[in-house]
């Protein structure tokens, strides 16, 4: 089985919410991490 | 990564495929870890040998191919026979009719650190094994998962080779996020040997033994791996019986293993809300498609229209990152396939939870000459 092929819906939706969750969360890190260095 | 060193993806009905890993781009990773990979098969005899190929042409050296043939009776044993003691070739003493109980047979002489699992329709990026095996380093990992593309045929690959990128890089990157990757695909999953055999044991009691696999490694609270480098070609149906078949198997095999593994829904957070996305919302979904039209039929297309809106810009999401610009024409072959998928949700899960009408039978589809 290589991929239980999704229905588009809420899934879909709750999926790209935790993907942009990451992606926010990883920016911050990295920033703060950057301004952190920086001092 | 160099995608195009294997000349796979382009492939057309009337173009021979070939296989050769372009040497300049690949360092060879440092060997950390020991591995055999493992091959089941049954009359493969039109893919086994670029299977095989690929992987003796990985970067990282396994140090023992295995494959299993499960009592091939057309010219896979010839086939494997040309190869001499590059592999270890295990034969069943008879057909087992079933991967599972195959791929048992063959996994009981693992003596590596690592097994990797693979199909015979299946080839390897000459960087796969280096990618898979670096996810170890980690030492809480116990198993990883790869990803699978598909090889490029007809109007029904292409639309898998859609649901592929849009599964892999939507659904199963934010399932690896929240720390339930739904399923270790078969064709491309790699485990520690001692935890898989202190850890997973061969039931034989649904259709999908990976997915069963992936269950009991989550029920015991073990870390999953999912690597998005590390990628394998697989040929999917290409014809329509087939590819019911194949949906057969996996929505078949994917109600069987929730009824079996109930209780991983209510173990954590996570497994709770992706087990209901899964499988509730997909009844939801699967009725709301047959069930909309029957009420009302101008309502009905205020639903299929934004669903093709949808499915159109997959399309052009999965074009982008595929670079195929054949995959531009899914939208309206997908709608037909979402049904059919709808259809086979719904009668798996009458027939598979409800029912408990338990399938073991396997169903392989016909090959395409690699």
């Amino acid at each position: 089985m290589n991929s239980f092929i999704p229905f588009i819906g809420l899934s879909f939706i709750v999926h790209m919410l935790v993907i942009l969750n990451r992606v926010v969360m990883n920016t911050v890190h990295s920033v703060v991490a950057k301004v952190k260095g920086g001092k | 990564m160099g995608y195009s060193t294997l000349n796979i993806i382009g492939r057309s009905k009337r173009k021979p495929l070939k296989i050769s890993a372009d040497r300049r781009v690949v360092q060879t990773p440092v060997r950390k870890f020991s591995v055999t990979i493992f091959i089941p098969c049954f009359n493969e005899e039109s893919t086994i040998a670029q299977c095989i190929e690929s992987c003796l042409a990985q970067e990282y050296k396994a140090n023992n191919i295995v494959v299993i043939d499960d009592s091939s009776t057309d010219n896979t044993p010839r086939i494997l026979k040309r190869f001499g003691d590059k592999i270890t070739v295990v034969r069943t003493p008879k057909n087992t009719g079933n991967k599972s109980h195959a791929q048992e047979f063959g996994f009981k002489g693992a003596k590596t650190d690592l097994m990797v699992t693979t199909d015979a329709d299946t080839i390897l990026h000459p960087e796969f094994l280096g990618r898979i095996v670096k996810n170890f380093d980690d030492p809480k990992v116990v198993a990883a998962g790869g990803y699978v593309r598909s090889m490029k045929y007809n109007w029904l690959t292409r639309a898998r080779a859609v649901d592929y990128v849009v599964g892999q890089n939507i659904h199963k990157l934010a399932q690896s996020y929240l720390g339930f990757m739904f399923v270790i695909p078969g064709a491309a999953g790699a485990f520690r040997t001692k935890v898989f055999q202190d850890h997973l044991t061969f039931d034989h009691d649904t259709i999908t033994e990976d997915l069963d696999f992936t269950y009991k490694l989550h029920k015991r609270g073990l870390k999953i791996a999912y690597d998005r480098s590390a990628v394998v070609f697989t040929q999917d149906p290409t014809s329509l019986y087939s590819y019911i078949n194949q949906m057969r198997r996996w929505f078949g095999g994917g109600w069987q293993n929730l009824s079996k593994h109930l209780d991983v829904a209510t173990m954590h957070p996570a497994q709770t809300l992706e087990l209901s996305l899964m499988y509730i919302e997909g009844l939801v979904f699967a009725t709301l498609l047959f069930v909309i039209p029957l009420l009302n039929i101008t309502f009905a297309l205020y639903f299929i229209v934004p669903y093709l809106l949808i499915t159109s810009l997959f399309s052009i999401y999965a074009a982008i990152h595929e670079r195929r610009g054949d995959l531009l024409l899914n939208p309206v072959p997908y709608l037909f396939l979402m049904y059919i998928n709808a259809y086979i949700f719904i009668e798996q899960f009458i027939k598979e939870f409800v029912l408990r009408k338990k399938n073991l039978v396997w169903f392989k589809p016909e090959r395409i000459s690699l």
